[in-house]
């Protein structure tokens, strides 16, 4: 709930994890977004899921531009909310910057006005030349900030809260970063948090360009019937290929990890080494439906 | 992607990994780039000096 404070104070028996810190230490302010939005449960995912990769807190910042979507790194301990398109060069340039501070980790959230629209150029070059970063598109449909006119990721046919029918194509971002070729490419959904934390694992493991486009429902303009992007409708057309377990193998991968080297280790002076063992990280729960699946779920295993 | 692209068409939401190429590497890969930020490093690796340079210009001659 947006409109309470949280407490000060820690339930003595809040779980910690190896570094011993508790899920509230990688939180920041509270949420001013809409109770219920998409957006604080996809920020809640990548907390917790830095939380479960024992990377301490304060390495972890968020890089956004300007929308609802950029909105949400408020929750961070540290985040960097900048002009919208302008979080991708900083993340090019936080690449770098890493090897300055190798236990840093720095997630890219963007919404779909910011990455489809007016940032779309800078998307592209980014998936295409595989800069190393993991690439957060929180896909609502609309442009919640100026009260819900169709974004360029809205399905044709889908209508508006005020009835209005989309007539234009939306552009599919997991299918433009596979085109560009983005070596690592997902897509989620806000309301599956037990899908989507294990893929921001992988994310955040693999050593590349990292993308995942996160369906996240705006309750306040697109959570109605008509839209392709509320909760009951995506709950009802989810079509899960796949389910992964985020599996670290050994101690030594998980240092790595936490030395900001990702799977492919190295010194931060020296070329980097070829990455390792990032998809054996990953282990298949098995595909939940249909034809068409089994590949992508074989080449999980 | 056609199944993608089915999938889409017929109204559904493909949800989980779609795609991942571990060996796929980075731009500083493909660049053969030092993963050392550039205001690291000395004088002397950034101005490699007049041979390096005249070397460097005969390779596009």
């Amino acid at each position: 709930m947006t409109y309470l404070a949280k407490p000060k104070i820690h339930h003595p028996s809040l779980p910690k994890n190896a570094l011993g810190y508790t899920h509230r230490d990688y939180e920041g302010a509270i949420s001013t977004l809409c109770a219920g939005c998409g957006h604080d449960s996809i920020s809640s995912a990548i907390i917790q899921a830095f939380f479960e990769m024992d990377v301490p807190p304060h390495r972890v910042a968020k890089l956004s531009g300007i929308g609802c979507s950029s909105k949400d790194a408020d929750v961070f301990p540290r985040q960097f909310a900048r002009l919208q398109q302008r979080a991708r060069p900083d993340a090019f340039g936080a690449d770098r910057r890493r090897a300055r501070q190798p236990r840093s980790h720095l997630p890219r959230c963007s919404g779909d006005g910011d990455s489809a629209s007016i940032g779309l150029g800078q998307f592209a070059h980014v998936m295409r030349r595989g800069v190393n970063m993991v690439y957060i598109v929180e896909n609502n449909g609309v442009y919640g900030l100026t009260k819900g006119q169709f974004s360029a990721t809205a399905d044709k046919g889908s209508k508006s809260k005020r009835g209005v029918v989309n007539s234009d194509e939306p552009i599919d971002l997991a299918m433009l970063a596979l085109t560009l070729g983005a070596s690592f490419v997902a897509r989620g959904f806000s309301g599956d948090k037990e899908q989507l934390i294990p893929l921001i694992k992988a994310a955040v493991a693999h050593h590349g360009a990292a993308f995942i486009d996160v369906v996240s429902p705006c309750v306040a303009f697109n959570n109605h019937a008509g839209s392709t992007k509320s909760y009951d409708y995506v709950r009802e057309h989810n079509e899960a290929v796949n389910r992964l377990d985020f599996i670290t193998l050994a101690r030594r991968d998980q240092d790595q990890l936490c030395a900001g080297r990702g799977a492919h280790g190295g010194d931060a002076r020296r070329r980097r080494d070829p990455p390792a063992q990032a998809q054996r990280r990953l282990r298949c729960r098995g595909s939940r439906r249909r034809d068409g699946v089994s590949r992508v779920a074989a080449r999980c295993r | 992607m056609a199944y993608l692209e089915s999938r889409r068409a017929a109204g559904e939401v493909v949800t989980g990994l779609l795609y991942l190429h571990e060996d796929g590497g980075d731009m500083h890969d493909a660049l053969d780039t030092i993963a050392a930020p550039l205001n690291s490093l000395t004088d002397a690796e950034l101005v490699p000096g007049n041979a390096a340079l005249a070397a460097a210009n005969a390779s596009l001659r």
